[in-house]
């Protein structure tokens, strides 16, 4: 009876100790950490920061609708934000974003579905969403202020800008702080 | 030579919790700023075409945004997943890793989380 429980006791062991043996080789190896996203940045998001707050300053004097007579007096503040939005879009998009062959296939396949249904693709393993999200404030403000330009903006449309911009700013910010470990 | 398998899971299954029930907040909170927001931006567009305070010049801009919003709103909630799974990954392995290396001994290569 002794023997029998200690044969076990034994056959127990000897199971832990290769699949430690096998993990530790494993791990050795193939040193298993991963890099799936961007890595955090913490200039990135000084940036979004300050430029944001000059982008809702443009908005908050446009607030309440504007006459294209008067263009010229807001012409330059327009250009500023724009030349800011775009080097910080360089900026974004000089970080690399990481390679990942399985996530790659996951994202292909969802994707082919979603191609199916006639919906839009995910995009997010090529593009980090905050360089999307940037694209599109800039593309508010140039829209303002071409239509600014051309006949004056009305205080709906002002509000629609801002609220877009808030939207694509809050997910630009939220995404590259969450990146933080 | 011993591996304590339970306080091994354990520790797994405490340092997981920790990260998602924080990532699931940030994730709740924008998901819910978003998609009260694009909400809101779809009735104001709505109502501003049909009185006019959206103008022809903007009109076409402001319905493809919403559906540029959209989009973006669930790239980004992907790249939040995608975020939270290296993070969880890298803690367990690294947990597996300290572990590994106090059972058996072996000093193994520092751990990197690349």
């Amino acid at each position: 009876m002794k023997n029998l429980k200690s044969t076990r006791l034994n056959s127990k062991k000897k199971t832990v100790f290769v699949t430690i043996s096998f993990l530790s080789t494993l791990l050795i190896a193939t040193s298993c950490a991963v890099s799936l996203a961007p890595r955090f940045d913490q200039g990135i998001i000084d940036n979004l920061s300050t430029t944001s707050i000059e982008v809702f300053q443009l908005l908050s004097e446009v607030s309440e609708g504007t006459t294209n007579s008067d263009f010229d007096k807001r012409e330059e503040q327009y250009n500023e934000v724009i030349g800011k939005l775009n080097a910080l879009a360089l900026q974004i998009n000089a970080r690399p974003v990481p390679d990942n062959k399985t996530v790659d296939k996951i994202i292909s396949k969802a994707n082919s579905s979603l191609q199916k249904k006639g919906s839009t693709l995910i995009s997010v393993n090529e593009t980090a969403p905050s360089a999307k999200a940037l694209k599109n404030v800039t593309a508010n403000v140039t829209k303002m202020k071409q239509t600014d330009k051309l006949q004056g903006i009305t205080a709906t449309e002002a509000l629609a800008f801002k609220n877009n911009i808030e939207l694509f700013f809050d997910q630009a910010l939220t995404y590259e702080r969450f990146l933080n470990k | 030579m011993t591996l304590n398998i339970d306080q091994l899971i354990a520790d797994i299954k405490s340092t997981a919790t920790v990260i998602l029930q924080k990532d699931v907040e940030t994730v709740r909170g924008f998901s819910n700023r978003q998609l009260n927001g694009i909400a809101n931006q779809t009735a104001l567009i709505a109502s501003g075409i049909a009185s006019g305070q959206i103008t022809e010049v903007t009109r076409d801009f402001f319905l493809q945004q919403l559906v540029e919003l959209a989009q973006n709103f669930v790239n980004t909630l992907v790249g939040l997943v995608i975020a939270t799974i290296e993070r969880l990954w890298n803690a367990i392995v690294s947990i597996i890793w300290n572990t590994i290396s106090k059972a058996t001994g072996i000093a193994l290569p520092a751990f990197k989380p690349l």
